[in-house]
């Protein structure tokens, strides 16, 4: 049993290969922390766009992690996702338009989106040369 | 992700099992260009065993559907779960392709 206050935390290499490893490690705490199924998918849709985006765009070094941390406070759940790739702050990316027809339609922007749209509060912060970016969903 | 593709008349289909993430929408993006290198202008794509999908996953099937229409084909889609359908409705993609409750009925309706 996970105490209120305990916090889980995974580390990997920026490949795309530890995706699928991210979203186990999730399934297997979140449902301790008691989230239900549908909280989280779009939990794990949220940790696995910013992971992406990471892996993609955050030109990490072979030797950095990205370091994946799941805590719970009251009836919120906290994943706190650090790195040391490129600064990037998700919460200023404008929103696609999501009503465009097909032509116009653009392939970027949709994973930040998703993050916005998924989780109850997203908050970045860039200190001591990482990204840090908190992501909270509400129980 | 486990992936097959099979003819049903003129039409492509490829029947999808597993995530759809970053790292597995690359090879059915692979996959995908191959069918549609053979010649391949109708496709279905049957997501009943796909129970993840991100946005790696719909930027796949929006740049297929794309390259397909300019050239009078086009990609439909069939057997979505309800958390999968979710992901496609906050995005707007239900409104850009066909998507049906079988198999059949999407084959049926080219």
């Amino acid at each position: 049993m996970i105490r209120m206050d305990e916090q889980v935390q995974l580390q990997v290499s920026g490949k795309l290969d530890s995706l699928s490893l991210i979203s186990q490690f999730l399934v297997n705490n979140l449902q301790k922390f008691g989230m239900g199924d549908h909280d989280l998918f779009q939990t794990q849709i949220a940790v696995d766009e910013a992971i992406t985006n990471i892996i993609e765009h955050g030109e990490l070094a072979e030797q950095n992690k990205i370091i994946i941390k799941c805590k719970k406070e009251g009836n919120k759940i906290l994943i706190i996702i650090e790195d040391k790739g490129k600064p990037f702050d998700p919460t200023k990316l404008a929103d696609p338009d999501i009503t465009a027809p097909i032509h116009e339609r653009k392939t970027g922007g949709l994973g930040v989106y998703f993050i916005k749209k998924y989780m109850n509060q997203v908050e970045y912060d860039y200190r001591d040369g990482k990204n840090i970016l908190t992501m909270i969903k509400n129980l | 992700m486990d992936m097959e593709d099979k003819k049903a008349g003129k039409v492509c289909v490829i029947v999808l099992n597993g995530r759809l993430d970053a790292y597995s929408s690359n090879k059915l993006d692979d996959k995908i260009n191959s069918l549609i290198d053979n010649g391949c202008q109708e496709m279905v794509i049957n997501f009943e065993g796909v129970d993840y999908i991100s946005s790696s996953g719909l930027r796949v099937i929006l740049s297929a559907v794309k390259q397909l229409r300019k050239n009078q084909g086009d990609v439909k889609l069939a057997c979505l779960k309800p958390y999968v359908m979710e992901v496609f409705d906050i995005s707007g993609f239900t409104q850009l392709f066909e998507i049906y409750p079988t198999e059949e009925e999407a084959v049926n309706s080219f």
